[in-house]
């Protein structure tokens, strides 16, 4: 496969220069940093380039506005931010002041702003009359209701009573715009910051201006549905009732709810957000911004994944095996039950969805209750969590503002850390080379230079990228950690920072709290267990333990147990045919999870845990960034939070957990990697290749309800070469067959997707099941599925 | 001059940006099917590296791309002030009483279409009217109906 | 004395013919240009001509130009020749007959101010005025003067015809630039100005293709010699279009300064038989009306600015005694509102507004306080509160009718028939 011509990019207008080119540009001294100007009589100081219309709200002479946002660049669109100005160049001498647009005029030395002069009160009065008057004024049954700029401005600024006594223009109401966005076109006030967003933020475009002058209608291209994944922040920027969630339609009233600051754990990047409870319900989330995480944007996932807190389908209480049916029982029986099982060679996978308190917790459980070094977090295909922890430099999310080299390596930030992608794509658009490397295109919305490459071709890849990394002033990698020490090697080799985002939110604060089979705590090494030993008061093992692979190729022989931590190898664990095998071999199986998972139906003892809304401690970002968490709602009654239980289990198993992590101080380990992907021989069929998806899989978005309608069936993409070689069109069912088994998937023409390959997204029912090659066959007739 | 990917590079190489080559590909397509179909769109995005909603927006604001099929022959009647005064009202009611297809309507069979404009820069011949391509006027009712039937009329 | 530039010979002669233009002393300006003179002696000619823009507002060409930033960064121009507004038709004139001295004036424009490409921007209804200008450019490369190293000489100079495709707004000289740039036709804020920051955020010189079509006569005659023709303030000519209730409505290019009485009465052949002048818009819809009493006024920039009203793009509608104020405040306001781009509040919701109360009015619907309405919308949306001045046209002849024919108005609150249309029934009977 050979490299591809640099992308286009989308936004297009990175206009060429032409012609001949006069005299260099003249250099003059630098303007003073500040200015100062009067706001309705008195002296103020700005720093030069501050718009009006902030500078009169820091000095509390706030005057209304829509169109502008701080997040946006002004538009000059609504000219509701009228005040009155003095001071030339806005006025010439011996004329007197005019109204213009706050948001559109920085402040300038000696300029006189008069902020309720009777003719800038007159033109915003007027503004407003003309915006209310195609509204359709339907306030008591608009969601906005009470925190709507048109209902706030138009009390504060506007007429008492409309003159217009005419038809008003009807447009479109309630329109479903997709699965998360309701759009009201009545009450839409054309400011045109959703617009804006989608232009400058996220680049996609979802929602475009249709038609023109009072006809002109916010919609997306054609009608169809929004299809980004990050809708939800237009109905924030939203001014008014136009664009609304689906679920917080008709939910509650912004005085009736109660705002806590949360992070979310939808994924590694740890958003921040603010939750809005009506009762003990949440309604929503909302924007808190945070420069370091997320730039202040929140992906959908993010904002719309609480519905599983009151899913129906949650489990609520323990349940243990009883002649091949799983039967409610209580704690006691299930702790206990768990314990007994789990007294003889227990090994232990998952941890990446626990608290860092929880996590430190387990890892003590397994070393002093259960007694051995079999545990590892990583049941998906992430190979370790921080960049030190493997030889490499980290980097901060941040980082990817100011990197002017960016190699994305098989890695799509979109799927796997989504508000991160948002700053690469502002970057990308300006000083920010990016390189897409691996078998699927990963970036699609900035300009960016495809290399395509089968996964075992990454390495001489990367290490042909040498020239380019020297050449950078401050490049940057973003690897998920997939693949293994031949990868590692190529990428250490560059010298670059490095970014992982996650497969499990908090996989990197399991990793530190050392739920793995070669250290501990704090990335120390085993053979130091004795320090560990004297700080928990119990023997910790220094024998090295066994990874994922080896514990499940190891059930049925020496691991005669297994406790899986919020964890279902059968969905996540690339090699599915091991994990199926390994749950049906082992002897004894514990299970805690939130929801009755495949691996779940075939435990012994389910243990119902409290999910990440429902318990307190504290999470690490995929940069290593610390942040607390709160407990927002309580959960199921009968469910108890991870920490809880490993107390109880540890209790059970007659060992007690020490509150305090050990103190230890040394050299951190350099965690062992798996040598790496081999190629696949050639054969009949497609290769399959399986990479993460926004929505897929998750331990809660999978059964949150409100994913509903983003879950479609299973999706196949395949190069529209491929799609057209094997007769297939967009949407055809086809059968995915390897082996003897095989998976119904609808068909998606992707072209970046490279030659050869049938990409599935991870995390899905069936999907690991599948060999490393399979044959995609229309499904004409119905086949029994394997 | 048909839409073919040769005829679209050679629009596009004259501006530095290939952004501007939306309006001049957009009436490739209309010139070449008689309207600008959902086909056009996605060629015209997909050549010009932009979002298939971007190219939607900038086409809904010109009046003059069609979306639909046109009618075999399109009057367009300007009735902007000097054409009002000089009747194109009137003119409008003529054929609507003699055709029954009133402005902004098509003949059934699909024959011809009435449209209204504002002005076309047009109003020494007042009424002015631009039928398919042409510019012409003054209009009489006479002479539309002749128009209409696709007898052509004078020429400006 | 009838003195002819720019459409000097486009009667008698197909001057959209390379040769025949040629024949007439077409391009020898632009020779003598390139072999005899630097940019910068092309652009002193012109600033000593006091060449006025044609487009509208009647700032001086060399004004713009030399506002241009030396920094190194590709410029551009661009000939606006959207010609939208109602009443103004003497560029589709000067785009189908004489486009060679469009082309020529370009080149040299371009020449003066080292510009990196031409911008032709035409309305899309112009659809044989844009055959004929592409025409006209592939003739003028062919014979050399368009491309690389023209007439031998170092300069190279692309001219591109770009198409509308119908929307007003794109004559707005931040719209057009939108509209090259392939988006919607929204005019961007100002600062910064085209000639900063314009064209793909490079300097950019938006000219109306009239100003530019004199550029060729100024340089092959001098600038004096331009400066001579007419009022000292507003030199040369205008090709003025004259419509509505005259004899021989069409355009005529009169010296700056000829009474708008002998443009009317002998250009135009007067009112139609038996009619009487009631009034004139003379930029277009956009424009204050001209009483009768002022039909002496003399046609150049100042002088129609002092009887508060402007000149613009010489688009004379004339009005006679049948044609009622609201009728045409009405006509106004649906085109207005029509080509209402949307981006700004005041004028796409008052636009709408205005229409429909005048729609009202106008079909016999009047309600008291209409009148009042109509002054306080014209407050709303004019008085430069929107971007552009779009808003701003869309109330000037409404707010001067409103104050010159006030009864009317108020007249037309009453449900009732139109006293205009009403007086005329009268008098016919
Ligand atoms: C709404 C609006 C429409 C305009 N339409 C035109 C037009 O059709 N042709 C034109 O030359 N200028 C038009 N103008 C004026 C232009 O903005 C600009 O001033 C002019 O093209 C400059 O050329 P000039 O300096 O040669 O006159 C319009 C302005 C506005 C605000
Ligand atoms: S004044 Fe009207 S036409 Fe001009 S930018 Fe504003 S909305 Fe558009
Ligand atoms: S906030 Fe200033 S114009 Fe909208």
């Amino acid at each position: 496969m050979s490299s591809n011509p640099p992308a286009q990019s989308p936004a297009g207008a990175r206009p060429a220069v032409d012609g001949p080119r006069p005299a260099a540009p003249a250099v003059s001294p630098p303007p003073p940093a500040t200015v100062t100007c009067t706001i309705d009589g008195k002296p103020y100081t700005f720093p030069r380039g501050t718009l009006i219309v902030n500078a009169v709200r820091q000095v509390g002479h706030p005057i209304p506005y829509y169109c502008y946002h701080q997040k946006l660049a002004p538009v000059g669109a609504c000219r509701v931010c009228m005040v009155s100005v003095l001071g030339a160049p806005l006025t010439r001498p011996g004329m007197g002041p005019i109204v213009t647009t706050g948001c559109t005029t920085p402040v300038f030395e000696g300029l006189e702003i008069e902020t309720m002069s009777e003719a800038a009160k007159l033109a915003r009065k007027q503004v407003l009359q003309f915006l209310l008057i195609n509204h359709p004024l339907d306030c008591p049954v608009c969601d906005k209701g009470g925190e709507c700029d048109l209902q706030d401005f138009t009390l504060g600024y506007g007429p008492g009573v409309s003159e217009f006594a005419e038809r008003k223009i009807l447009r479109r109401k309630a329109d479903d715009l997709g699965p998360f966005l309701v759009l009201d076109q009545e009450r839409c006030i054309l400011c045109q910051r959703c617009v804006r967003y989608e232009n400058e933020v996220t680049g996609e475009q979802n929602l475009v201006l249709k038609e023109r002058g009072d006809r002109t209608v916010i919609d997306t291209g054609r009608g169809e549905p929004y299809s980004g994944y990050f809708s939800g922040n237009n109905t924030e920027l939203c001014p008014v009732g136009a664009l609304t969630s689906r679920t917080y339609r008709f939910k509650a009233r912004p005085w009736d709810v109660r705002p806590v600051a949360t992070v979310c754990q939808g994924c590694a990047v740890g958003c921040n957000a603010t939750v809005n409870l009506r009762g003990d319900r949440i309604v929503r989330l909302l924007l808190r911004d945070n420069p370091q995480t997320d730039g202040g944007w929140l992906c959908d996932r993010g904002r719309y994944g609480f519905g599983h807190t009151t899913a129906p389908a949650r489990l609520d209480r323990p349940l243990i095996k009883r002649n091949g049916e799983l039967v409610a029982a209580s704690w006691e029986d299930a702790v206990s039950a768990a314990a007994a099982g789990l007294r003889q060679g227990a090994a232990v996978l998952g941890g990446g969805r626990l608290t860092d308190e929880e996590a430190l917790l387990l890892s003590q459980l397994v070393r002093v209750g259960l007694k051995t070094n079999d545990v590892d977090w990583r049941v998906g295909y992430q190979t370790f969590a921080a960049p030190e922890a493997v030889g490499m430099q980290g980097a901060q999310i941040g980082d990817i503002d100011g990197a002017d080299l960016v190699l994305l390596c098989d890695t799509s930030l979109l799927e796997e850390a989504p508000v991160v992608e948002i700053r690469l794509r502002r970057s990308a658009g300006r000083n920010t080379s990016v390189i897409d490397l691996g078998p699927v295109r990963n970036f699609r919305h900035g300009p960016s230079r495809r290399i395509a490459c089968a996964p075992e071709d990454l390495p001489a890849r990367i290490a042909a990228l040498t020239p380019d990394f020297q050449a950078a002033k401050s490049p940057l990698i973003v690897w998920d950690g997939r693949g293994g020490e031949a990868l590692a090697e190529a990428i250490r080799g560059l010298g670059a920072r490095v970014l992982v985002p996650a497969e499990f939110n908090n996989a990197r604060g399991a990793e530190i709290a050392g739920l793995v089979p070669d250290a501990l705590p704090g990335y120390h090494r085993l053979d130091e267990a004795a320090v560990f030993s004297k700080a928990w008061g119990a023997a910790v093992p220094s024998a090295t333990g066994r990874h994922t692979q080896a514990i499940l190729a190891a059930t049925g022989g020496d691991v005669q147990a297994l406790y899986l931590v919020g964890a279902n190898p059968l969905r996540t664990f690339p090699d599915g045919a091991l994990a199926a095998a390994a749950l049906d071999r082992v002897g004894f199986l514990v299970v805690q999870d939130l929801f009755l998972t495949e691996a779940a139906h075939r435990a012994d003892v389910v243990l119902p845990a409290l999910g990440p809304l429902e318990k307190e401690g504290h999470v690490t970002n995929m940069s290593g960034v610390r942040q607390a968490v709160r407990r927002i709602v309580s959960g199921p009654s009968g469910a108890k939070a991870d920490g809880e239980i490993f107390r109880l289990l540890a209790a059970a198993l007659g060992a007690t957990l020490a509150d305090v992590p050990a103190e230890v101080a040394s050299e951190p380990v350099r965690l062992r990697l798996p040598a790496g992907s081999a190629s696949t021989p050639p054969g009949e069929g497609l290769r399959l290749i399986v990479r993460p998806a926004l929505f897929a899989g998750g331990g809660t978005a999978a059964h949150d309800p409100n994913f509903d309608p983003v879950r479609g069936g299973t999706v196949v993409r395949l190069h529209p070469e491929d799609a057209a070689e094997l007769q297939l069109a967009e949407g055809d069912a086809v059968h995915l067959q390897s082996g003897g088994t095989a998976l119904r998937a609808v068909v998606s023409k992707d072209g970046g997707v490279a030659r050869g390959y049938a990409v599935l997204a991870a995390h899905v029912a069936g999907v690991q099941g599948l060999g490393p090659r399979v044959r995609v066959a229309p499904a004409r007739a119905e086949v029994t599925v394997g | 001059m048909p839409w073919d990917a040769q005829a679209a590079d050679a629009v596009v190489a004259k501006y530095p940006s290939p952004r501007s080559a939306i309006l001049p590909l957009l009436w490739l397509g209309q010139n070449s099917d008689g309207h600008v179909t959902p086909e056009t769109v996605e060629r015209v995005a997909d050549r010009l590296g932009l979002n298939i909603s971007d190219v939607e927006s900038v086409l809904s604001f010109y009046t003059m791309f069609r979306t639909s099929p046109p009618a075999r022959h399109r009057l367009q009647i300007c009735r902007s002030l000097a054409c009002a005064m000089k009747g194109a009202e009137e003119i409008l009611e003529h054929i609507a009483a003699a055709t029954g297809v009133a402005a902004g309507e098509q003949s059934a069979d699909g024959g011809f279409s009435v449209e209204v404009v504002e002005c076309i820069a047009a109003c020494d011949h007042a009424p002015a009217y631009l039928c398919d391509e042409r510019m012409g006027g003054p209009l009489s009712p006479q002479k539309a109906l002749r128009l209409l039937r696709g007898e052509g009329g004078d020429e400006q | 004395m009838i003195r002819r530039i720019l459409t000097e010979g486009i009667d008698e002669f197909d001057m959209t013919r390379l040769d025949v233009y040629r024949s007439r002393g077409g391009y020898q300006a632009l020779a003598k240009a390139l072999r005899t003179m630097s940019p910068d002696d092309v652009a002193d000619e012109v600033k000593t001509s006091g060449l006025r823009g044609r487009g509208g507002a009647g700032v001086a060409a060399s004004f713009k130009w030399s506002t241009l930033p030396a920094d190194g960064r590709p410029r551009y121009l661009i000939l606006n020749g959207d010609e939208s507004e109602p009443g103004s038709f003497s560029g589709r004139m000067l785009i189908q007959k004489n486009p060679h001295m469009i082309i020529e004036g370009a080149l040299l424009s371009a020449y003066a101010c080292r510009m990196a490409r031409v911008f032709i921007y035409l309305r899309g209804e112009f659809y044989e005025g844009a055959e004929i200008m592409r025409r006209a450019v592939e003739e003028a490369r062919a014979a050399g003067f368009i491309g690389e190293r023209i007439l031998g000489t170092d300069f190279s100079q692309e001219v591109v015809v770009h198409r509308g495709a119908g929307a007003y707004i794109c004559g707005e000289e931040t719209a057009i630039m939108e509209s090259l740039e392939g988006k919607r036709g929204h005019p961007r804020t100002k600062p910064p100005f085209p000639t900063a920051a314009g064209l793909y955020g490079m300097p950019t010189v938006i000219n109306n293709v009239e100003t530019i079509a004199n550029v060729a006569p100024i340089v092959a005659n001098g600038g004096a010699w331009f400066a001579a023709i007419g009022p000292e303030k507003s030199p040369g000519t205008k090709v003025c279009s004259v419509s509505g209730r005259v004899r021989r409505p069409g355009n005529y290019e009169i010296e700056m300064g000829t009474p708008l009485r002998e443009l009317i009465e002998e250009h135009a052949g007067g009112l139609e038989p038996g009619h009487e002048l009631k009034f004139i818009l003379p930029a277009g819809a956009s424009s204050a009306l001209i009483q009768p009493k002022n039909l002496d006024v003399s046609l150049d920039y100042d002088s129609l600015g002092a009887i508060r009203s402007m000149l613009g793009s010489a688009g004379m509608l004339v009005c006679d005694e049948r044609d009622c104020a609201v009728h045409v405040a009405y006509l106004g306001a649906r085109f207005y509102h029509h080509e209402s781009c949307g981006k700004c509040t005041p004028c796409r919701e008052g636009t709408g507004w205005t229409e429909r109360v005048l729609h009202r009015m106008e079909h016999g619907l009047g309600r008291s306080g209409d009148t009042r309405r109509l002054e306080e919308l014209c407050r709303g949306i004019g008085g430069r509160k929107c971007l552009c001045l779009l808003g701003d046209f869309s109330v000037t002849y409404l707010q001067s009718a409103l104050a010159n024919f006030h009864d009317e108005f108020e007249a037309h609150e009453h449900g009732g028939p139109c006293p205009v249309t009403a007086a005329l029934e009268v008098s016919v009977r």
